[in-house]
């Protein structure tokens, strides 16, 4: 093994890494490999923008996600593995959050953060799968269904860059906060 | 200007740049290019990076084996955003004859995200200084794609897509020199620290003056961070 010159060392020390982690990846699927439950309830919804299918394979759990664009709006319904609708999420722009939701959204960012900036915000819809169909076929408003706001941000903690993933309810109530992971970038910088 | 249109400039421009190269040539080279970067992420968004390159000539006129040189070459550096960084280096250059090269980098490079794809502009200066030779001075600039060839976002255990162009602009004893370099590579994600790629790289330089240079490179990178 020490014949071996540094650089060979370095690619087994490389490759041999790959072995001891878990991920977390997402990957183009076709339609015919999605549970039947899920693409029932996607054409049901009378969707006029094509539709794209991704399998999303979490550290505990599997899930569906299909994405189009809606009336000019990105658009994901997300399914477990089983296909049982769980969300639909609409990007939309921060202005489009009702104002008492995002008066109170504002005041606990800025509490948190000195300094932040939005980066993208998607109102979640879930609850009752026909309360969901009768909201994008228009035939029924969105009363009778949950929503709630994903805001991912960019500020600085401790010195450093970072983005977070938050979760509020429909009248600005914090749920739920996780950080996002960046990914690795050296390739396209050295 | 709709991506399509896009596209087929993109590609028009390859076309031509290649092309040109390749009826104007005066000197084809052909080679190995293997590559190793080892990142390192630090508190507060500082960074280090360590690349080892050696360069191995196949093929010029005809099938001749030559080791040309290594390099090897050491950045620091600081996130100025979340997108931006500003980095400098220092690069050694071990030539085949013995002789050795000095080379001091500095760079600064945005790189951002879109739902498919990244895209990185990164602006370079650096100064070469050598025993047997004048200063050679250059500011380069490089714009570098990464596409994920399954879903929208590159994980571990998939391929990618990745595309560079660069332009060098030299100076050396007063004489001005363009370097356009083109690359195209397919990499692997093992993990995601460790990523693998293998491609071409086309460069193509001494338009000024000299016989035109076009030099062929297989290139081999991995990049591992810590």
């Amino acid at each position: 093994m020490n014949r071996l010159p540094p650089i060979i060392c370095l690619i087994f020390i490389s490759l041999s890494s790959y072995a001891q982690l878990k991920f977390e990846k997402e990957e183009r699927i076709k339609q015919e490999d999605v549970p039947v439950g899920a693409v029932r309830f996607v054409d049901s919804m009378q969707l006029s923008g094509r539709i794209k299918w991704f399998k999303e394979i979490g550290y505990n759990k599997i899930s569906y996600e299909a994405k189009t664009k809606h009336q000019g709006k990105r658009l994901s319904i997300e399914f477990s593995e089983e296909g049982i609708f769980e969300d639909a999420e609409v990007e939309i722009k921060s202005a489009e959050i009702t104002q008492v939701a995002f008066k109170k959204i504002s005041d606990y960012l800025q509490e948190a953060h000195a300094k932040f900036k939005i980066n993208k915000v998607q109102i979640q819809y879930s609850g009752d799968t026909h309360c969901i169909l009768n909201y994008f076929l228009r035939e029924a408003d969105e009363k009778s269904l949950t929503i709630n706001y994903e805001i991912v941000i960019t500020t600085k903690t401790d010195g450093a860059f970072v983005m977070y993933e938050y979760l509020f309810g429909k009248n600005g109530v914090l749920i739920q906060k996780s950080r996002v992971t960046s990914r690795m970038t050296d390739n396209l910088e050295f | 200007m709709n991506s399509n249109l896009k596209h087929s400039l993109f590609a028009l421009l390859l076309l031509a740049v290649l092309s040109g190269s390749i009826r104007a040539q005066n000197v084809n080279t052909y080679g190995f290019l293997p590559t190793v970067n080892v990142n390192a992420k630090l508190p507060k968004d500082w960074f280090t990076n360590l690349k080892i390159e050696s360069r191995q000539e196949i093929y010029q006129d005809d099938f001749d084996y030559s080791y040309l040189r290594t390099d090897l070459l050491f950045v620091a550096g600081k996130k100025l955003g979340f997108s931006t960084k500003l980095a400098v280096g220092y690069q050694v250059i071990f030539e085949n004859q013995g002789g050795v090269n000095h080379r001091f980098i500095q760079q600064i490079h945005n790189l951002k995200k879109y739902r498919t794809f990244i895209l990185n502009h990164r602006f370079q200066a650096d100064q070469t200084f050598s025993s047997n030779a004048d200063t050679e001075y250059r500011i380069r600039y490089r714009l570098s794609t990464e596409i994920p060839l399954n879903g929208q976002t590159l994980d571990a255990n998939e391929l990618y897509l990745k595309v560079s162009n660069e332009y060098l602009n030299a100076v050396q004893h007063s004489e001005y020199d363009l370097e356009i370099r083109v690359a195209a590579f397919v990499g692997y994600v093992f993990s995601p620290k460790t990523k693998l790629e293998i491609g071409f790289d086309n460069r193509v330089d001494a338009f000024i003056d000299d016989r035109l240079r076009n030099r062929f490179w297989l290139g081999l990178n991995i990049f591992q961070s810590l």
